[in-house]
């Protein structure tokens, strides 16, 4: 039973269209949402959606930052402030992303300074690693 | 009077300035036009969001977060908003002067003012006028995304939870029209509260399950809303900015234009002049013979 999934960030619709089910990353844990779902509002985190588009569509992969999700009858909402498609993503500047939180990272644990710092950090890392993931995990589904 | 040639040099240096006028003019209506196209975007995420921040008002009274916490105002923290580049009529200045007059409005309210200049014509103001009041500085904003709303946003957020700031105001150009941006001061933090109505007329139970609990979706989305504000103000700015770029070299290359004809005519009138100078010239001698 598809549903209709729509993607808003504040710089437009990122996605909209009928899927079959949706994989979110929700504040307490991954969920997966089917034709049907029980109408509920939650926040998400960083991390990776997993789409599967009505019909024979391949199974998209994009990476989310944070937001809150909303399913509403046959209309699931997602409201991130930003939405990357595999295909969007340079793999090449995520990895330096990556690289360069994880170096900081290192290097606050040694000096300690400003927990709000850390937290900066360890988000860029994570953005950094979902892109990561999303264009790798596309890359094999290919394959 | 300029000889010929001191006119005729200076008429081409007006049409090259002419040419550089009205090539700034197309690139800022073309810039316009995207800006403009960006605020349209951002719309339906306004629009959800709103329904959503209503809906859990309506079933639960919403005062119990950090960010809507109003407190007797040490702080006042004004954030500034200009455009990086100059060349855009009075846009700046009026955002500057409304800044301005806002601080002096707010006089007595407030133990500590600290100002956070967005863009690069507020930063060089503040900076040079007050100097000691200037908290981070954001310049080289470029072309408005939302990730530079996030860093502020997480920015004034933080310092507002920690009590660094007590109320924070944006003091911005607000795009009304391409021909018309007035500036205004908007208060950001605390927010206002999500109004109440408790239980909806035709007794709608609710429509939704929340989870895990109201507390922490609004955790998630009242920094969502505060982001998308700035987002929101940023974009006006943006366009705004090019908007007034777009009539002042407008107007430049009507004032060039005008230049140019008056030019012309003086050169015509002495390039005629000096022909019948030679003429005179040529009859007197020609008399002088006979």
């Amino acid at each position: 039973m598809a549903f209709e999934l729509t993607i808003v960030t504040p710089e437009g619709e990122a996605f909209r269209g009928e899927v079959d089910s949706v994989i979110l990353p929700g504040t307490e844990g991954d969920f997966g949402v089917l034709g049907g779902h029980e109408p509920f509002l939650t926040g998400l985190r960083i991390g990776p959606a997993e789409l599967q588009p009505a019909g024979d569509g391949d199974t998209l992969y994009a990476a989310l930052s944070g937001g809150y999700a909303e399913v509403h009858g046959r209309e699931v909402t997602v409201m991130a402030p930003t939405c990357e498609f595999a295909h969007e993503i340079d793999s090449g500047r995520a990895e330096v992303a990556r690289e360069r939180a994880q170096r900081m990272l290192g290097e606050m644990r040694s000096t300690a300074d400003g927990e709000e710092l850390y937290d900066e950090y360890q988000d860029a890392y994570s953005r950094a690693l979902t892109r990561l993931n999303v264009s790798k995990k596309q890359e094999q589904f290919k394959h | 009077m300029p000889s010929l040639r001191d006119i005729q040099r200076r008429i081409r240096s007006v049409e090259k300035t002419q040419q550089i006028t009205s090539a700034m003019r197309m690139v800022a209506a073309a810039k316009l036009r995207r800006a403009q196209d960006a605020i349209i975007a951002a719309r339906p995420y306004s629009d959800r969001m709103y329904a959503t921040m209503q809906e859990i008002g309506r079933r639960e009274p919403v005062d119990e977060h950090p960010l809507l916490q109003r407190r007797d105002t040490g702080t006042l923290e004004v954030v500034v908003v200009t455009s990086d580049r100059g060349l855009c009529g009075a846009f700046n200045a009026n955002a500057i002067k409304h800044a301005e007059s806002y601080i002096a409005g707010r006089a007595g309210s407030h133990r500590e003012l600290v100002v956070t200049p967005v863009g690069r014509k507020a930063a060089e103001y503040f900076r040079k006028h007050r100097p000691r009041s200037v908290g981070r500085v954001w310049t080289d904003i470029g072309d408005v995304d939302v990730n530079l709303a996030m860093e502020i946003s997480e920015h004034l957020q933080k310092r507002f939870i920690e009590g660094e700031s007590d109320e924070v105001v944006f003091v911005a150009n607000r795009f009304v029209s391409a021909l018309v941006q007035t500036p205004i001061d908007a208060p950001l933090l605390p927010l206002a509260p999500v109004p109440h109505q408790g239980e909806t007329a035709n007794g709608d139970e609710m429509p939704y399950k929340v989870e895990p609990n109201v507390g922490k979706v609004l955790h998630a989305l009242l920094p969502r809303a505060i982001e998308f504000s700035i987002y929101r103000v940023l974009l006006e700015n943006q366009a705004g900015e090019h908007a007034a770029r777009m009539t002042s070299m407008e107007s430049a290359t009507r004032n060039t234009e005008e230049l140019i004809s008056s030019l012309t005519l003086q050169f015509n009138r002495a390039r005629q002049a000096a022909i019948t100078k030679e003429l005179v010239e040529i009859v007197t001698g020609a008399q002088a013979l006979e």
